[in-house]
């Protein structure tokens, strides 16, 4: 199956961008508040959703709104089913055979859980960043033209103007522009894991999916990649998985933080690092867990 | 680095310790007061040495904290209020002295006939400092709300002592300075119960997140 409504790379029109064809669909919803958390329409919604590993529950029964043009954090110890709820909205687990899910997983009116969904175009949709770095051992260029070429074929010109304009995106151009041909395994770690997030919005995404992105960086390339994330807000919603509370702290807007597989509190990342409602959440969050 | 446990649970022995001393420090200049025990008052009117070195210490205990562990939810509550409740206790201990330098120098001047409502004020003042610092103590957020709602006592007992000087400064044959300065001190009273009524504000804070110091006392009961 195609998803419905899959959109041209480079479409566009009075109220959309090349990159990301639902941007006025975040632009309408934050109309006159901007700062709001609450006012963005919802991008994925999930009702009493629960995965398993064979006969081990993952996730129980978990409800959430992710909002559009947000960034949310999901924040817990591990094994608490953060990462495991990532890779399902990315349908990451299918190769897992073990692996299964129900309840809903819905991304604008998408069915994420349905056998016949088109896994690819999902990841066209859903971009996915992961801990390390891991750039194709091919140039700077192909990397980021690899995706889009997996979609469809690509005039030169229209193909320069697409990796141009996604390295601008990932704030990687000015430092690659004059040695677009040497090979990305030459660029340090926090180019490597720009490069990555590059990679994943030449396809033109939705949805940024980030699992622990900053965790092989050092500080200076972790506040690069931290002040990305707060760019990209405007035309992604971010869904980032981090271990690290500070980190969630100053990018999220919404954070989630997840307990042996259930979802205990999710709200303004602001209300649950000055005033958590569960006691769980306090805990954790001020390092007293167990 | 000590860990952030230990620096929070410095910065509380610090917080109690000058708490505890500017309590004294009430307490001494209204017996100078009341008692006319000029030993108290010259105690406290010896200086301030003391609350200064904590007022700078519970100062860079916060700096530690909030540079060294960036602390969240009831730590950064914690922090947050230390810092106010520090501020406000160092201005009641310089409040105080200043009952202490007054009560001195009544003590040279032609006697004035006291009105109870002196003794009363006194009183008041003595058990809202004792239950601030009890609360402080406790992280007793009720508690911090009853004295919150204890300042409009002292501020009825204030507009008494008031009506009482406008009256006095008619009856001939008083001396003038010492009005004065009876009623310096009874403004003072009152200022220092508006202070508790402030700590008790952030005490409230660092329970449960609350801003309470903007909000009608009437808005304050009962929370769970």
């Amino acid at each position: 199956m195609t998803l419905p409504h899959a959109h041209s790379l480079l479409a566009d029109s009075p109220e959309s961008t090349p990159l990301n064809p639902l941007a006025h669909v975040a632009r309408r919803g934050i109309a006159g508040l901007p700062d709001s958390t609450t006012a963005a329409p919802v991008a994925l919604n999930v009702r009493d959703f629960s995965a398993y590993y064979g006969d081990f529950q993952a996730i129980r029964r978990i409800t959430l709104e992710i909002r559009a043009n947000r960034v949310t954090a999901l924040i817990g110890p591990s094994g608490c089913g953060k990462s495991t709820f990532l890779r399902w909205i990315n349908r990451m687990n299918d190769m897992v055979p073990s692996a299964r899910a129900e309840g809903t997983l819905n991304l604008h009116g998408i069915d994420l859980l349905a056998r016949d969904l088109d896994v690819v175009d999902l990841r066209r949709r859903v971009g996915m960043v992961f801990q390390k770095p891991n750039p194709f051992p091919k140039s700077i260029y192909d990397n980021v033209a690899f995706g889009p070429r997996l979609h469809r074929s690509f005039r030169r010109a229209e193909l320069d103007q697409l990796v141009e304009q996604s390295l601008r995106h990932a704030a990687l151009w000015d430092e690659v522009k004059d040695r677009l041909r040497d090979s990305a395994l030459g660029l340090s770690g926090g180019q490597q894991q720009r490069l990555c997030i590059a990679r994943a919005i030449a396809v033109g995404p939705e949805m940024l999916l980030m699992d622990e992105p900053c965790s092989a960086l050092d500080p200076q390339a972790t506040l690069r990649i931290e002040d990305l994330i707060r760019q990209l807000r405007s035309e992604y919603t971010i869904v980032i998985v981090t271990h690290n509370m500070q980190q969630a702290a100053r990018i999220s807007d919404v954070t989630a933080f997840f307990y042996e597989g259930t979802l205990i509190e999710a709200g303004r990342t602001i209300d649950l690092f000055t005033k958590p409602g569960k006691k769980q959440t306090e805990d954790y969050v001020t390092g007293r867990f167990g | 680095m000590a860990s952030l446990s230990n620096e929070l649970m410095n910065l509380r022995r610090l917080l109690l310790t000058m708490a505890a001393e500017v309590e004294q420090r009430v307490n001494q200049a209204l017996d100078g007061l009341l008692k006319h025990d000029l030993r108290s008052a010259e105690a406290v009117r010896e200086g301030d040495d003391p609350i200064d070195q904590l007022d700078v210490d519970i100062e860079s205990e916060c700096a530690t904290i909030l540079a060294l562990h960036q602390p969240v939810a009831s730590d950064l509550r914690y922090v947050m209020a230390s810092l106010r409740i520090n501020a406000d206790l160092e201005k009641i201990a310089d409040l105080a002295r200043g009952i202490a330098k007054k009560v001195i120098k009544l003590e040279y001047l032609k006697p004035l006939e006291r009105p109870p409502v002196l003794q009363h004020i006194a009183g008041s003042l003595r058990s809202m400092v004792a239950d601030t610092m009890q609360a402080l103590a406790d992280g007793d957020k009720d508690l911090a709300l009853q004295v919150r709602g204890s300042d409009k006592n002292i501020d009825r007992q204030y507009k008494e002592l008031m009506t009482w000087a406008a009256q006095q400064m008619a009856v001939p044959g008083h001396d003038p300075k010492a009005l004065l300065d009876v009623i310096g001190i009874v403004r003072t009273i009152e200022r220092i119960a508006d202070l508790c009524a402030n700590i008790a504000e952030s005490v409230v804070f660092a329970a449960n997140g609350t801003i309470v110091r903007h909000q009608p006392v009437e808005q304050d009961e009962p929370r769970t």
